[in-house]
Formats: C-alpha cells, sequence, structure tokens
C-alpha cells in the first residue's frame, strides 16, 4: 500500500469534509493534502509557493481532481502535472459533479488516468471513494 | 557545130533585164530572116557575075595602063592570100576550142590554097625575079588549076567529114604533113623545070583548050561543094554555111572570069580576081564565126545557162531555205501549240469546274468531264447535244434571255437549274463568254458552271435558320436591340420597344443608344456612366452585365438588368453589339424585401445562437452546481444518519430519510433536464435505421429489466427509416417504455408498434392497452415536467414524451396521441422529410 500523501484539490468545503469523512469511514490511513483551488495544487506540486513549511514539492499518491475551481481549473492543473517530468506520472482521477461529454474528453486528453463522477447519494459516494482507494493505493502499481 | 545557129541573137551577150524566154522566142525568127537574106545576097552576086560575064561580051576591050592593073591584081592576090592563111590561123589557134574535122579539112586546103597563091603570085611578072619564077608564067596557070581544084576538092570533101570533134593529135599532125606535102608537090609539078606539064599559049589570050576544061573541072566541083553548103545551110539553118557556100559560088563565078581573059591588064581579070577575094573573105567570115565566134556564143550560152542555172539554184536554195525555214517554224509553232494544247487539255480536264463551248445554236462543241459528270452524262453523250435540253424545264425562259444577251457580246454570271441524267436537279452558277471569231461574228459562247446545289441549299438552310432566330429574337419575353458598331440601331424586338416605351424605329440612327443614354444609376438622378453601358462595351468587344439601369417613363422609374455582348467576326472584329434586358423593377422590389428578410433572419438566428449558448451554459451550470447542495444535503444527512443516529429519534432518523428522498429526485429531474437539452443540442447523423429492429431491442431489454412481467408484443417487420439512430433508439426508448409503464396495471398487457398510412403519409404508432389518458390533457402530454398520472401512481419525472416530441422534430416529423382512459393510448410519429433538418427545435 501507497502511504504517500493523497492530494484533494476541491474549493467546495463541504465536498471536502464529505471526502475526507468518506476517506476515514473507509479506513485510508494516508495523509489528506488538500488544496482549496487550482494554484495552491500546482504551488503544492512544484514548490512555488510557500505552503507548505518544508518548502518541497508534494509528491502525492493518488491526486483526486476537481474541474470547476477558481483561478486555475482542474484541466489547467491535469496539464501542468502532465507537463513536468516530475509529477508525469503520478494518478490523477478526476472526482467532479460534471457529466457533460466535452469534459470527459478533455480529461482523458490531457491525461486523467480516471473520471468518477461524485454521485448525490453519500451511500454510493462512500462506495466510490472505498474503491478508488482500494484500486489505486493498493491494486495499482505506480512508478515510484 | 551546133544545131541550132544564130548570128544576130549572138552578137552580144543579152541585157540582165531580158529574160531568156523571150530571146528563144525571138531567135527562130531571126534565123529564118538571116537565111533569107543569105540566099538573097548569093543570088544577088550570081545576078552580078552573070551580068559581069555579059558586059565582057558587050564591050570591047580598053586599053588602060598595064601597071595599074598589075598592082590591083598584086593587091587582091596578097588580101586573098591573107584571107586563106588567116582562114587556117582562124581554125589552127581556136583548134583547142572549136576544132572539128571539117575545120581541119577547111584550114589546111584554105592553108594550101593561101600557099599556091602567094607561089603563083610570085609568079607573076611584075614581081621581082627573086626567085626566078617569073620565067615560067605557063606553068604558074596551073597552079591556078590546081588551086581551084584543091579547094573545090576539100570543101567538097569537107561536107562529107562532119563535124566530130575527135580530132586527135595525130590527126592534126598528119593533115599539117599531107597539106605540106601536097603543096611542096604542087609546087613541084609546076614550077621545076622540066615539068610533065604541056606548055599553055602564054603571053597571048588563047589558053590550051585541055586547060580550059581542067578549068571547068575544077569550077564544077566548087559548085557542087557550094551546092551542098548551101543544102547543109539548108538543112540546119545555119548563116555560117550559106556564107560558106556564097563564098564557093563567088570563087567558082571568078574561074569563069579567068576564062574569059587570063590576061591580067583586063578589068574582067580583076573583077574575077576580087570576086575570089570576096569568096575567101566570106569563107573567112564563115570560119571566124565557126572558131571565134560560137565558142563565144556557147560559152555567153552556157554562162547565162550556168547564171540561170545557178540563179535557179540560188532560187531553189532560197525557196528550200525558206521552205526548211518554214517547215522548222511550223514544226515549232506545232510543238508549241501541242504544248499549249496539252496545257489547256490539262487545264480544261482538271479544271473542278464544268467547261461548256457552244455554238450559235447551242449546241455542244465541246464540255469537258467535270461538266459531263456533274450533269450525270458521260462526255460523248452530250457532245452535239443542245445545252438548253439540260435546262430545267422552269428555267428554260431564263436560259433563253441569257442566250440573247450573249449574241450581244455580254459576258456575265448568273444562276440557272439543270436537270441531271437521273433526273434530280442541280443549281448551277454560270459563267459565260461570248465566242466571237476574227471576223467579229457571233460563233456560240463558252461557259464555265460550278455546281452550286449544295452551297445553296446551305444558303437556303442558314436563311431559314436566320428565320427562325430572327422569329425567335422577336418574341423573346426579353428587350433585344442589335446595334451596328456604329451605334445605329438594327433592330430592336417588340418587348424592347414595349419596355423603354418608345416607338423605337429602326431607320433613325442611335435610337439605341439614345435610349440608353436617357438612363439613370438606379435610385439617383446621375446619368448613368457611357463606359458602364453594356452596349457600348459589347461594341469594344466587352461583355457585361449590369442591373442598376434606370430609365423613366413619365412619372415611373423602370429598373433594367442588361447583358451587353458583342458579335464578331472570325478575325474578332465586332460585327454588332447586341444589349439583352428586362424590366427588373417589381423583382427588385421582390429582392429587397427578401434581403430584408434575410437580414431579420440573420439577427434572430444570431439571437437564437445566442440563446443556444446561455441554455448550454445554463446546462453546465446546472449539471455542476446544482448538485453540489444536493450531495451536501445528502451526504451530511447520511453522517447524521450513521454517525449521529444514537442522538436521534426514531421522527429525526426519518426526516432525515425525506430529506435524503427529496435530494434524490432533485437529483434525478435535473438529470432529465440535461438529458432533454442534449436531444436538442447534440449533432445529428443522418443514416439508415431500421425501426423494427430498434424497437425489439428496446421491449428485450424492458423484458430483462422486469422479467416478472408478461406482456404481449407485436412488431411489424421492415420498418426503415432516413434519421439519426441514436435519437430514434431514445424516441422508441421513450415511446415503448411509456406504454410498458402504463400497462402494468393491464392484466393482459398489449404493445404494439408498427406503421399505417394516413392520408397518403407514413405514421408510425406505439400502440398499448394500458391505462390511457383523458385527451382533454392531450396539449399537455407533451411538456417537460407535465404528468398527467401521479408518480405514485406511475413513476416518472415527466420528462419522456417531451424528449419524444424533440426527437420528432428533429427530424421534421409531427408527434401526437389519442387515447382513452381505462383503454390505452396510441402514440403517432411521422419521419418527416428525409432532407428536411431543422437545426432548433424548441
Amino acid at each position: 500500500m501507497d502511504i504517500r500523501p493523497i492530494l484533494l484539490v476541491e474549493d467546495n468545503p463541504d465536498d471536502i469534509e464529505l471526502t475526507l469523512h468518506a476517506l476515514k469511514d473507509n479506513r485510508i490511513s494516508n495523509d489528506v493534502v488538500v488544496a482549496r483551488d487550482g494554484s495552491e495544487a500546482v504551488e503544492m506540486l512544484f514548490g512555488e509557493g510557500t505552503s507548505r513549511a518544508e518548502g518541497e514539492p508534494l509528491q502525492p499518491s493518488l491526486v483526486l481532481l476537481d474541474l470547476k475551481l477558481p483561478g486555475l481549473n482542474g484541466f489547467d492543473v491535469l496539464k501542468r502535472i502532465r507537463e513536468e517530468q516530475s509529477t508525469r506520472y503520478i494518478p490523477v482521477v478526476i472526482l467532479t459533479s460534471s457529466k457533460e461529454h466535452l469534459d470527459l474528453m478533455n480529461g482523458y486528453k490531457l491525461g486523467a488516468n480516471s473520471y468518477v463522477r461524485k454521485p448525490v447519494d453519500f451511500g454510493e459516494f462512500q462506495a466510490v471513494v472505498q474503491q478508488l482507494g482500494a484500486y489505486w493505493l493498493t491494486l495499482n502499481e505506480p512508478i515510484a | 557545130m551546133s544545131q541550132r545557129e544564130d548570128d544576130t541573137a549572138h552578137t552580144s551577150l543579152p541585157k540582165a533585164e531580158e529574160g531568156t524566154g523571150q530571146s528563144s522566142d525571138r531567135k527562130p525568127v531571126s534565123v529564118e530572116l538571116s537565111s533569107k537574106t543569105i540566099w538573097l545576097v548569093a543570088l544577088v552576086f550570081l545576078a552580078v557575075s552573070v551580068l559581069i560575064g555579059l558586059f565582057e561580051y558587050l564591050l570591047a576591050p580598053v586599053s588602060v595602063d598595064t601597071r595599074i592593073f598589075s598592082t590591083i591584081n598584086i593587091t587582091t592576090e596578097v588580101l586573098r592570100t591573107t584571107c586563106a592563111i588567116s582562114v587556117f590561123g582562124v581554125v589552127w589557134l581556136t583548134r583547142r576550142f572549136s576544132l572539128d574535122r571539117r575545120s581541119l579539112v577547111i584550114a589546111m586546103a584554105f592553108l594550101a590554097a593561101g600557099i599556091l597563091t602567094l607561089i603563083r603570085m610570085l609568079t607573076f611578072p611584075a614581081m621581082p625575079s627573086v626567085s626566078g619564077l617569073t620565067e615560067d608564067v605557063d606553068h604558074s596557070l596551073y597552079l591556078t588549076v590546081f588551086l581551084r581544084y584543091t579547094i573545090g576538092l576539100a570543101m567538097l570533101g569537107s561536107v562529107f567529114v562532119g563535124i566530130e570533134r575527135q580530132v586527135s593529135r595525130n590527126g592534126i599532125r598528119f593533115a599539117l604533113i599531107a597539106t605540106a606535102a601536097y603543096i611542096a608537090v604542087a609546087t613541084a609539078i609546076v614550077l621545076i623545070p622540066g615539068s610533065p606539064l604541056p606548055e599553055i599559049e602564054a603571053g597571048g589570050i588563047l589558053l590550051h583548050p585541055g586547060f580550059v576544061e581542067l578549068e571547068l573541072g575544077a569550077i564544077a566541083i566548087s559548085y557542087l561543094a557550094a551546092f551542098n553548103y548551101a543544102r547543109l545551110a539548108a538543112r540546119e539553118n545555119s548563116g555560117r554555111y550559106a556564107l560558106v557556100s556564097i563564098g564557093l559560088i563567088l570563087y567558082a563565078q571568078a574561074g569563069f572570069a579567068f576564062l574569059e581573059d587570063p590576061a591580067t591588064e583586063d578589068a574582067v581579070f580583076l573583077i574575077g580576081r576580087a570576086t575570089a577575094l570576096v569568096g575567101f573573105f566570106l569563107v573567112f567570115l564563115a570560119v571566124m564565126k565557126a572558131s571565134l565566134l560560137h565558142p563565144y556564143v556557147r560559152l555567153d550560152r552556157a554562162t547565162k545557162a550556168f547564171e540561170d542555172t545557178r540563179s535557179e539554184v540560188v532560187k531553189k536554195t532560197e525557196e528550200m531555205r525558206m521552205l526548211a525555214q518554214d517547215l522548222t517554224e511550223r514544226r515549232l509553232v506545232e510543238a508549241a501549240l501541242r504544248k499549249s494544247e496539252k496545257g489547256y487539255r490539262d487545264l480544261v480536264e482538271t479544271a473542278t469546274e464544268g467547261i461548256w463551248r457552244i455554238d450559235e445554236d447551242t449546241s455542244t462543241i465541246f464540255v469537258n468531264q467535270q461538266m459531263a459528270q456533274m450533269l450525270g452524262f458521260t462526255v460523248e453523250e452530250m457532245e452535239g447535244t443542245s445545252m438548253s435540253d439540260y435546262v430545267d424545264k422552269a428555267s428554260l425562259p431564263l436560259f433563253e434571255r441569257h442566250m440573247v444577251l450573249r449574241k450581244k457580246g455580254v459576258r456575265e454570271r448568273y444562276e440557272i437549274s439543270f436537270v441531271r441524267k437521273d433526273g434530280r436537279k442541280i443549281h448551277v452558277l454560270v459563267s459565260a463568254t461570248p465566242a466571237i471569231d476574227e471576223m467579229g461574228e457571233f460563233k456560240g459562247s463558252i461557259a464555265f458552271l460550278t455546281d452550286i446545289t449544295e452551297r445553296k441549299r446551305s444558303e437556303d438552310a442558314l436563311r431559314a435558320s436566320e428565320r427562325m432566330l430572327f422569329r425567335f429574337l422577336v418574341d423573346l419575353p426579353v428587350g433585344i436591340v442589335v446595334s451596328d458598331p456604329a451605334g445605329r440601331l438594327l433592330f430592336s424586338n417588340d418587348r424592347a420597344r414595349q419596355i423603354l416605351g418608345v416607338e423605337v424605329d429602326t431607320s433613325i440612327p442611335d435610337e439605341a443608344t439614345i435610349a440608353f443614354q436617357e438612363a439613370y444609376v438606379a435610385g439617383t438622378d446621375k446619368h448613368y456612366p457611357t463606359n458602364r453601358s453594356p452596349i457600348v462595351r459589347a461594341l469594344k468587344g466587352e461583355a457585361s452585365v449590369v442591373d442598376d439601369v434606370e430609365i423613366r417613363k413619365g412619372q415611373e422609374k423602370v429598373q433594367l438588368e442588361i447583358w451587353g455582348a458583342p458579335v464578331t467576326d472570325q478575325e474578332g472584329d465586332v460585327l454588332y453589339g447586341i444589349a439583352a434586358f428586362q424590366d427588373i423593377t417589381e423583382r427588385k422590389i421582390s429582392e429587397q424585401v427578401i434581403m430584408d428578410l434575410n437580414r431579420s433572419l440573420e439577427i434572430h438566428s444570431k439571437r437564437l445562437a445566442d440563446i443556444n449558448k446561455e441554455l448550454e451554459t445554463f446546462s453546465y451550470s446546472v449539471s455542476h452546481d446544482l448538485r453540489a447542495p444536493l450531495r451536501t444535503i445528502d451526504g451530511f444527512s447520511s453522517i447524521l444518519l450513521e454517525h449521529y443516529s444514537n442522538v436521534l429519534d426514531d421522527k429525526g432518523k426519518d426526516y432525515l430519510g425525506r430529506v435524503k428522498a427529496g435530494c434524490r429526485r432533485m437529483a434525478q429531474l435535473i438529470d432529465d433536464m440535461l438529458k432533454l437539452s442534449r436531444i436538442t443540442r447534440d449533432e445529428m447523423t443522418w443514416e439508415k435505421v431500421n425501426l423494427s429492429k430498434t424497437a425489439r431491442n428496446v421491449l428485450a431489454e424492458l423484458r430483462k429489466a422486469q422479467p416478472e412481467r408478461k406482456v404481449k408484443l407485436v412488431v411489424e417487420d421492415g420498418l426503415v427509416v432516413q434519421g439519426d439512430a441514436r435519437l430514434y433508439r431514445i424516441l422508441l426508448t421513450n415511446l415503448i417504455g411509456n406504454a410498458w409503464k402504463f400497462c402494468q396495471k393491464q392484466p393482459r398487457p398489449v404493445i404494439e408498434f408498427g406503421a399505417t398510412a394516413i392520408n397518403g403519409e407514413r405514421v408510425f404508432f406505439v400502440r398499448d392497452n394500458g391505462a390511457g389518458f383523458d385527451m382533454k390533457h392531450a396539449e399537455r402530454l407533451f411538456v417537460p415536467f407535465q404528468r398527467l398520472h401521479s408518480s405514485v401512481e406511475f413513476a416518472g419525472t415527466g420528462i419522456g414524451l417531451a424528449t419524444a416530441q424533440r426527437i420528432v422534430y428533429r427530424h421534421g416529423g409531427r408527434i401526437w396521441a389519442e387515447a382513452e382512459v381505462g383503454k390505452g393510448a396510441t402514440f403517432y410519429f411521422t419521419e418527416g422529410q428525409g432532407g428536411n433538418k431543422p437545426g432548433v427545435a424548441t
């Protein structure tokens, strides 16, 4: 099991709370680092900001990425991740409310590993989070 | 000697101008005359001799001085000797030219006579006694006899020796020797003393009778010779022989005179001597003539003959030359003629035109091959026939008129019809020239003929086509004007005049340009610029179209569309300018209306696009933004229920459950709404869609979802439409799903899918025998989120039929429903027109 932290990029505090709750309910013990917008996520990943005390770039085991973000949106962040050598192979799962065809297309085109729609039903959401953790943190073999 | 003698004719050369014919004509006359004269002279001499004799008898001798007589005697004797020797001399000297036997004999005789006379003369008493001969007078008298015999016999003999010219050198030599011998013998006999000859009484008058007889015999021989020469002269008509004859007669007469009085001192004796002399002289003359004159005459004659021959030859040569020249020239001319004839024949035979030569009666003298072929005859068949035989009957008067003109010498070209051998009529262009001979006489005519049947036919066809085209132009519902390069109007059709509103008279120049000069730029008061005018541009060789020309008909403004085009010849030079135009006033108004409509449509479309864009943005927001709060509500409600159940009573748990149910419904509504909007937004793909198959698939899925339900399904096979397969599947899913849902309370549910024809239009239907509905609510059926049944009774959000309607609309079809409560419902839809693809249906 990959014990590196999970980067959650999400601006809605309700969603952050619910996601963290779901992770805890599913006994996923990895640290969860939350970026509240695109810019913050980029800073964390490439050390361009001062949010992290260490100042070192974050190397997450998994990125859970919302699309609709203030400032840099989810696609912009995804693009940066795939452009940089250091982050190119980090698994990125788009976790969003949108089921728009255009968003799906763009997400896969820019190199998302998975596209998951957040269900309205919390029970279903918990199941989604459980499966994502099982798959990406346990089953899947990442390039470390 | 020649057979024909002429004394007078040959005394001189004939004058050059005298013709040969004339001289030959006169010759016989002159000869005859001279013969007569000679005979007359001879008779006169004879008469004189006789008279002298008579005078001797009548007159007594008179004594005169003997010395005078002696002198006269010697003189005559000398002359006689000279004459005799001269006879020989002449013959001798001319022997190479005119010697013949007779001449030779005569010459020798006279040589002997001359020498003997000379010797006798030396015996005369008057002569000085040199030789001593004078002593012997008696014997010298014998010389006289010898002389007489010598002459007489020689002359007689000469008649018989002929005139053969073959006298050899030896012959001459012999004659000379013989003569010399004779002279020597005679002299010796007479003069050598002791002569055997008897003495003649000398010194006296009397002569010995024997001597007298000898003398008479000699005289007789001389006469005989003279007679023979006279015959010769008569026979040969020769003057020379006549002279000889006369000479001999005179000589004989002289013998008589001697016998009468041998004494030298006597007048009679002297007359005798003179007569003898004349006789000798005449012979000399004759010999002269024969030996000297005659060769000249012959030479002259030969020369003349030669001259004549030469001139004849020259003349003949000249003639021959001329003839030869003539021949050569003629040959050349003939060759040239042949050549030119061949040239002309080639020309005539290879000419592509027919050539026809007729005489003044129109009979055919000549036709060439082409002409015969043109009429389908052979050349031989046509020869001699009249040209009028071939002329088409209808054209005969015309032909006659042209023939009259030909007789007047008129050359001309005209067209006429002929009839071929096969009866086909041909039209021919005739180029005719009258044939006039050197005398200016009419000798028929020559014509060159060209078959122009084809040309005429094509001309006729062209004319017909022109007429058709003209008719077409006249009747065309478009105004047409045609102008020449100078801008003069050549043609305008009715419509043109009607549009322009003027009585366009083609006889008035520049009407067309004037008509267009009064033109304005549409919508303004500016005159239309000339260099833009299509007719002006057409005349410059440019094709153009304008539609902004406006003309004024009183208050009325007429807008014209004008097409201008040039008509050019092969060199590209403009022959005509054509302008076609029509009144587009109405059209322009319509166009304006359409343009306005288009503009407003454009605005509307733009607005619609904007609205769509907004709708899209809205849909996106809905999908994302509306769901987020729902998730929050549901999420925290769930957490409360799970983790805080110990602080919640049952009522609280129930309420949280209701919150969660509300969230679910809300999420469903949002999803349905998005679905609906996507139906109207997504791109359509047109293809063949098998609705029967699609319907079966939909039913199969429904059965799979609710396998416990027993529903009878009736699907008509082979229903194929043109449309978007995905949308049709959604349509059928909705309609059939609807039917499936509403017949769930029916004990024997039946769902039917098929097609029927209503007013000739194919209409598809989905029928069920389920709950049905009240038709008064039919209008609300397709409104989104409108439900005719409670969601408790039948689940659903009320989006299905709205979706169905949009799909049908997008395909250009219609959808409606028929139903009765409790008896089921039937939904009908049409496929619309295949090509009808309304982009937007709201």
